[in-house]
């Protein structure tokens, strides 16, 4: 039995050390022009998902899906969010940022409503993604969170009333 | 022996099972607007000047030390960077509303080497909103940049005259 809590508590102090060298060392790979491993990269985005999941808020926007509620978000999203996003009809880029923002209009996005109004107010950690609640009402972070959702499916109506004007 | 091996592989096991379940259960907190915990803000960033002090040769700013290399790295500066890091007086609202904040350099300093700097800058770091500036930048600009920083807090009154906006005319 002592060999046993010894063996125990022997690995759990060998491991915590190993990480805490690892850091402190400077071993951890910190440059973004370098490809992560793709096991840390699904193993992050899944423990993202989890925690948005458990966050987010239950309700749904009380906000009637209106294509002027759509047109709102996305004259929001042209302002904001379009730099890192990319925009809708626009060429899909190449991102070097670790993570890559999602190019919303091409890959559309796998959260709920309330899941992406909750990840537009408070923004994502180890990313570059802002926490955007103070800077808009809940309203418009609804139409925001509306707008993304319809991103790869919009009302040529609102395509067209969205585009920034040609000069 | 065999018990202590058996007491290692149960801790391994029990320390997978909890990771496993810290991350599946989606306990890890990634709201960038909430404080991070103690041993985070101590340990990461001391993580990271680490890599950068290992991985960062050890290089020279070849530029010369003259107030027109200041003033061209104020002008890349004040284009791209001055969005997320701050200008001299004028710290961005912006740059502290993902996590982890952009430093400000004007208020803040930085404690990284002018060759840390410019890895850093060159590389970007993950993780993080920071994104390699190569494909953007020449590493002769990168220098000039880098060099900027390093004075940001203390300019020549030359430089810190060359940046200034211009001024808006007088009413009449």
């Amino acid at each position: 039995m002592k060999q046993f809590i010894l063996g125990f508590l022997g690995t759990l102090v060998l491991l915590v050390a190993g990480v805490f060298g690892y850091l402190r060392l400077g071993a951890a790979e910190v440059r973004a022009d370098v490809s992560a491993p793709a096991w840390q990269h699904r193993l992050m985005k899944f423990a993202e998902r989890a925690s948005v999941r458990r966050r987010a808020p239950r309700e749904r926007s009380s906000l009637p899906p209106t294509d002027g509620d759509l047109i709102a978000g996305g004259k929001l999203y042209f302002d904001g969010c379009e730099g890192c996003h990319g925009r809708p009809g626009g060429p899909r880029r190449k991102r070097v940022l670790f993570s890559p923002p999602p190019e919303l209009a091409y890959v559309g996005t796998q959260y709920s409503e309330p899941e992406r109004f909750w990840i537009i107010t408070h923004g994502l950690r180890r990313s570059g993604m802002s926490a955007w609640g103070t800077t808009y009402t809940d309203k418009q972070l609804w139409t925001l969170a509306a707008f993304v959702g319809r991103m790869q499916d919009l009302p040529p109506s609102v395509l067209d009333a969205i585009q920034p004007k040609q000069r | 022996m065999k018990h202590l091996i058996a007491g290692s592989l149960c801790a391994l096991a029990l320390l997978a099972i909890t990771a496993a379940a810290y991350l599946g259960l989606g306990l890890m907190e990634v709201a960038a607007d909430a404080r991070p915990a103690a041993w985070e803000a101590g340990l990461m960033p001391a993580a990271l000047r680490a890599s950068v002090r290992r991985r960062a040769a050890a290089m020279q700013n070849f530029l010369p030390h003259a107030d027109a290399t200041l003033v061209a790295g104020a002008k890349l500066y004040m284009n791209d960077c001055v969005g997320c890091h701050g200008a001299p007086g004028h710290p961005s609202d912006y740059g502290v509303t993902f996590f982890p904040p952009a430093p400000q350099f004007a208020q803040a300093g930085s404690q990284y080497s002018d060759a840390e700097l410019f890895w850093v800058a060159k590389h970007g770091i993950r993780m993080s909103g920071m994104y390699p500036q190569s494909p953007h930048y020449s590493d002769s600009d990168l220098w000039r940049l880098v060099a900027f920083i390093g004075r940001i807090g203390n300019l020549p009154p030359a430089v810190a005259k060359a940046i200034q906006p211009p001024a808006a005319p007088a009413p009449n």
